[in-house]
């Protein structure tokens, strides 16, 4: 018996797997958040570039066409409308500032000297500047801190989006792993109720078409296979308690008669009850280990063909002289008939059959063997006109060591019928005990391969 | 010369009990009871039959059966085991065994066996007839007659009586009697092996002063002149 604690809402393990699991996302969606960050700065960062440098160019078209006053004029406008995105610085010749956001020229940036990222009064400007026409210089920039404002909305916003996914995997990767905890642990609870000795503990299951269901259905198989060994087992220790110490009980007296016995007679009779006693044990043990085998399924290997016509034969030229002591016919109807099985065990249910037909027809009566074939099995039914077992009865004649009436000593064995249904089992058929009209109808169906 | 056997068996007083019974049965008997001992035993001397537990030590019986057998040694072999159910049975015949007898077993059932096995490979010219006292049995032409009447048998009836003839004087168990007639071997209800021996002996001894065939009780049947 296994000990141990039992586990929370989803147990450690399952809380370890999600933890795992949400590590992994997250790492996988920084990674991927970072790739589109830096390619995403790229980009606009080229888009503006090119803007940029076309204001520029319908700056100094302006000028070309409508002169200086227009270019200040253009400049002042487009440098009010745009707010603080766009930067832009107008000087002349001399240095002086005719229009634009700042009111001095930002240092370090040279006309015609490419992209240049200056500091000028609180922006952080990322500018490019032209010579123009009448010693007039231009420069266009972008404020950087407004695009990183707009950047860090747009992660911003990535991020949440990101939260919510991961909040619903997580809730969804929570219930996913609690059904199926929910499922091992209600088949391994069944493994250990069983484990513990409750071999009737089943797994519940809806259906086949959920792999739960397969393996527990699979489980439950198994168990019914173990059960039935197990019952099987506990059934042979008792009987064997049981139906073995009434003779060797009976066998220890007789032994005990005979020691202290005067007189050969007298020693001779007991000694010859003792062996009788000791051959009907040997009989009982040898019986139950044939019924144990056959269920075990370990005869299996000593299957052979078998001709059931010269076997069921063999058990008329076996039977007749004492179907005849008692005036009863003994007939066979056979036809051809060759099957996989085990020679002795079928010989001795068919013998079991005919000699308890025997035991119960009348004097005078009937009694009938019938083999017939038809493709995926085979059936020796054997039938007798005596008083037949009601049909409440026969479900217990068919259990090990029942006897039918308490008075039927003799050698009844009890074991008969237990004998040829193991039998039946062993060639995956079964035992029909069915109404004659009148007496007992004894239907042995083998299947044939 | 007598013939000469070799048992087999590690439990001490379940060899006494077979060798003791062989030897007053006039056979020279050597025991072993260990697995190699039987081996070097078998083959270093000469013997007419082995009678061979399973469970042995050092070796077990099947393992001596088949090195025995693998090494070309032909001596006649019964396995005499605790394992005695059909299926090991055909296990020890598929390694080679010439017949295999379950414990618990009757001595007078090893006698049995042990007679056909010798006379099988002995080597003897088959007999044609058999006979005890005024009973003839001729093998040719299947007829039996006795003080020169003739007795009409059924053919299983034929073949009790021919088992009696071989074994006379013989105790021969209703078990055997089964296996040897009709090639079955389960437990037989007593009273069914009974009902062929009173028709048999019907037939036999009816009209005759001296009766021939007798039950010995709780063992079997004897065929024999003497009472």
């Amino acid at each position: 018996m296994i000990a141990h604690a039992r586990p929370g809402w989803l147990g450690r393990w399952g809380a370890a797997i999600i933890a795992g699991m949400c590590a992994i996302v997250l790492v996988a969606c920084a990674v991927a958040l970072w790739l589109v960050d830096n390619e995403g700065q790229r980009r606009i960062s080229d888009q503006e570039r090119e803007a940029v440098s076309l204001e520029l160019d319908l700056l100094a078209q302006i000028q070309d066409e409508e002169g200086d006053q227009a270019l200040v004029r253009s400049v002042e406008r487009h440098a009010q409308l745009d707010g603080s995105h766009a930067i832009y610085a107008l000087r002349d010749a001399s240095g002086k500032l005719l229009a634009g956001d700042l009111t001095t020229w930002p240092a370090g940036l040279l006309p015609d000297g490419g992209w240049t990222a200056v500091k000028a009064e609180g922006f952080d400007i990322d500018g490019v500047a032209r010579r123009l026409e009448n010693g007039l210089e231009l420069m266009v920039g972008r404020d950087r801190s407004a695009l990183e404002q707009f950047q860090g909305r747009v992660i911003d916003s990535v991020w949440l989006a990101i939260a919510l996914v991961a909040i619903t995997c997580l809730l969804a990767g929570a219930a996913v792993t609690s059904y199926i905890l929910a499922k091992v642990r209600s088949l391994s609870g069944v493994a250990e109720r069983v484990s513990a000795g409750d071999f009737s503990a089943r797994a519940q299951h809806a259906g086949d078409n959920d792999p739960f269901g397969q393996i527990a259905k699979a489980q439950n198989l198994m168990l019914d296979r173990i059960e039935d060994l197990v019952t099987g087992l506990r059934t042979v220790t008792d009987s064997l308690a049981h139906d073995l110490r009434t003779p060797l009980a009976r066998m220890r007296r007789h032994i005990e008669d005979g020691l202290v016995a005067d007189g050969g007679e007298a020693k001779q009779a007991a000694l010859e009850a003792a062996l009788a006693d000791a051959d009907r044990t040997i009989g009982t043990f040898t019986a139950l280990i044939d019924i144990a085998r056959a269920d075990g399924g370990l005869s299996r290997e000593a299957m052979s063909e078998v001709d059931l016509e010269a076997l069921v034969m063999d058990v008329q030229s076996l039977f007749l002289p004492m179907a005849e002591d008692r005036g009863q016919t003994l007939t066979v109807a056979a036809a051809p008939a060759v099957i996989t099985g085990h020679k002795p065990l079928l010989m001795q249910a068919v013998s079991n059959l005919v000699h308890n037909a025997i035991k119960y027809a009348p004097e005078g009566g009937r009694v009938g063997i019938t083999l017939s074939a038809d493709g995926a099995t085979v059936e020796i039914a054997v039938s007798d006109n005596g008083p037949g077992i009601s049909a409440d009865q026969r479900e217990q004649a068919l259990q090990r060591f029942h006897r039918l009436s308490p008075g039927d000593g003799g050698d009844g064995l009890g074991l008969g019928l237990a004998i040829v249904e193991a039998c039946a089992r062993l060639h995956r058929g079964r035992l029909l005990l069915e109404d004659n009209a009148p007496g007992l109808r004894a239907r042995l169906v083998l299947g044939t391969s | 010369m007598p013939f000469r056997i070799l048992v087999v068996e590690d439990d001490a007083s379940a060899a006494e009990f077979v060798t003791k019974g062989l030897r007053q049965d006039g056979y020279t008997v050597e025991a072993v009871g260990t697995g190699p001992d039987a081996l070097h035993m078998a083959t270093a001397e000469h013997f007419d039959a082995i009678i061979l537990d399973r469970n042995l030590p050092g070796l077990d019986g099947l393992s001596v059966l088949r090195a025995l057998r693998g090494a070309q040694k032909d001596t006649p072999i019964i396995i005499l085991s605790a394992l005695a159910h059909a299926d090991e049975r055909v296990n020890g015949l598929k390694a080679g065994a010439d017949d295999y007898l379950g414990k618990p077993f009757s001595f007078s059932e090893l006698q049995l066996r042990l007679d056909n096995l010798l006379r099988r490979r002995g080597g003897k010219a088959a007999e044609t007839s058999l006979a005890c006292g005024d009973l003839a049995m001729d093998l040719l032409t299947r007829r039996v007659t006795r003080g020169g009447k003739v007795i009409d048998l059924l053919q299983r009836e034929f073949q009790i009586l021919e088992q009696l003839l071989r074994h006379k004087d013989r105790v021969i168990t209703r078990t055997a009697l089964l296996e040897q007639v009709w090639d079955y071997r389960f437990d037989p209800h007593t009273s069914l092996i009974d009902t062929h021996m009173s028709r048999l002996r019907k037939k036999l001894d009816d009209g005759f002063d001296k009766s021939l065939l007798h039950t010995v009780r709780g063992v079997g049947y004897r065929l024999s002149e003497t009472p």
